[in-house]
């Protein structure tokens, strides 16, 4: 009996010992993983092969939209950051041509298919109720981009950015809840806040380009936002938990509730519209969603899943959940998108925390230097997502500054 | 517990073997494109939790193991002696 007793002691001392250390085992990302991940995405593009991010539309199209959006949001965060020097410059204009590759064959492929070609196929489960039937969620996306692109090469945004801004505008501001459809009578927080975002970006990116007009639409466009955070408080906001939810009908209807995955992305988004708003959402959702296990990081995709309906975690998992690892309830979408949620709030020790658990469980494939170039249990959205996250700043810093300036006296 | 030990080991060994030779295949059929195809019906991710599932075991659950085992061996030593002198 004694011996037994020792010897379940010594276990329960060497798991002890050994649970805490874990971690050490599993470094987080570094600047030359960054550095490889983005030259290895950044050639292909560069070569005009897109096939890594539209090979995912077979499972879900938005992540081919979604993958171009961060790696050219990547591409473009480090043209802004690139300093004065000939190799900098040299640089910058290589990340800049690929994200002209990017976005010539992001609208050459919305010329070809129509917005449906980065939809779920549901989109055609009913008709649109705004007149135009345009879709925020691509609208928003690619106008960032573009906006993004003309900061980082110093150019006005392109006509079509144009367009697309007043299409958003117009689809907003026509809703009872200042929400365009993402989907037929479906808005999503998600979009939204990327359209507003978007709007920002393409509104600095007018003023310092001295576009005709560029005050009074950055005016109208301000007043939007304002308007629509003052909605979303009142009408978006889960009134248990004072998080935002996901998704909705146009006139308000809640169609789901606030989820991890959702929830991070708006909270980056918010920076560029709300800073109060965006820092406490992402105070509330990390409270809610983020945990932290001896060193290793992880977000949950529901808030307190125990209470829905006694049903396990696995079963709901879904198509932005990810898989849910078991006992845990750690999402793979939310975990992703938690890393640039930290990163855009300078949570510097959640986000290594967060990239460890990615080293553990992402299966980094290493180059012949070791630096991770990919992920081997996740794929290019995922890559250019952490490369994204681990770049944010150059493009808000552009946004603040300019908010920061009396242009709306101008 | 000298036995449990070399279970565990050959079990570690086992494991990382699995991780660091086949994951780039298995992990294949759990990842990006699989996973969601798995939940869609589309392919089965159960290759690839296995590969998971041995990550974990190899990093959070066999070491401990093989630590305690060392040191109820290390520890036993001196009563063991003490028998034997008796």
């Amino acid at each position: 009996m004694k011996a037994i007793l020792r010897g379940f002691g010594a276990l329960v001392l060497a798991t002890c010992a050994w649970i805490p250390c874990a971690h050490l085992f599993f470094n987080p990302r570094t600047a030359d993983d960054d550095t490889a991940t983005i030259k290895a995405l950044r050639t292909k593009v560069a070569a005009n092969d897109l096939s890594d991010f539209s090979r995912m539309r077979r499972d879900n199209p938005e992540w081919d939209l979604m993958g171009r959006l961060y790696l050219g949001l990547t591409l473009a965060n480090r043209a802004m950051a690139q300093t004065g020097s000939d190799e900098g410059r040299a640089e910058a204009a290589r990340d800049v041509a690929a994200l002209d590759v990017l976005l010539a064959d992001t609208e050459s492929e919305l010329s070809r298919g129509g917005q449906g070609t980065f939809m779920l196929p549901y989109k055609d489960a009913r008709p649109w109720v705004s007149t135009e039937g345009r879709s925020v969620f691509v609208d928003g996306e690619v106008l960032l981009l573009q906006s993004a692109r003309a900061l980082a090469a110093h150019e006005p945004p392109a006509e079509s950015a144009k367009v697309r801004a007043a299409a958003i505008t117009r689809a907003m501001k026509d809703s009872p809840t200042l929400s365009a459809e993402s989907y037929p009578d479906e808005a999503w927080t998600f979009c939204n806040t990327t359209g507003l975002a978007a709007l920002a970006a393409f509104d600095t990116a007018s003023a310092e380009a001295g576009v005709p007009r560029g005050a009074e639409i950055a005016r109208e466009h301000d007043a939007l936002a304002a308007s629509w955070v003052s909605v979303a408080k009142v009408r978006l906001t889960d009134p248990e938990t004072g998080l935002l939810i996901t998704s909705y009908t146009r006139d308000g209807r809640v169609l789901q509730g606030p989820e991890g995955s959702s929830l991070f992305m708006v909270a980056h988004s918010l920076r560029f519209v709300d800073d109060a708003l965006a820092r406490d959402q992402y105070a509330r959702t990390k409270a809610a969603l983020i945990h932290d296990v001896a060193g290793f990081a992880y977000a949950e995709e529901w808030p307190e899943v125990a209470s829905i309906g006694g049903r396990p975690a696995l079963v709901r998992a879904d198509i932005d959940s990810g898989p849910i690892v078991p006992i845990f309830h750690a999402s793979a979408g939310a975990s992703g998108l938690s890393i640039l949620s930290a990163h855009a709030f300078g949570d510097h020790v959640t986000a290594s925390a967060l990239e460890r658990s990615l080293s553990f469980v992402g299966f980094p494939d290493r180059d012949g230097e070791g630096r991770a170039t990919r992920y081997l249990a996740g794929n290019p959205l995922g890559d250019a997502l952490v490369v994204y996250a681990r770049s944010f700043g150059p493009l808000l810093l552009r946004v603040s500054a300019y908010k920061a300036t009396d242009w709306k006296d101008t | 517990m000298i036995k449990v030990g070399i279970v565990a080991t050959l079990a570690e060994v086992a494991c990382v073997v699995l991780v660091h030779s086949s994951h780039r295949a298995a992990v294949a059929v759990v990842s990006g494109q699989a996973v969601a195809g798995g939940l869609a019906g589309n392919a089965s991710p159960l290759l690839g939790w296995l590969v998971v599932a041995a990550q974990m075991a190899s990093v959070l659950v066999l070491p401990p193991v093989i630590l305690g085992c060392i040191l109820h061996v290390v520890a036993n030593r001196p009563f063991q002696r003490r028998r034997a002198v008796r």
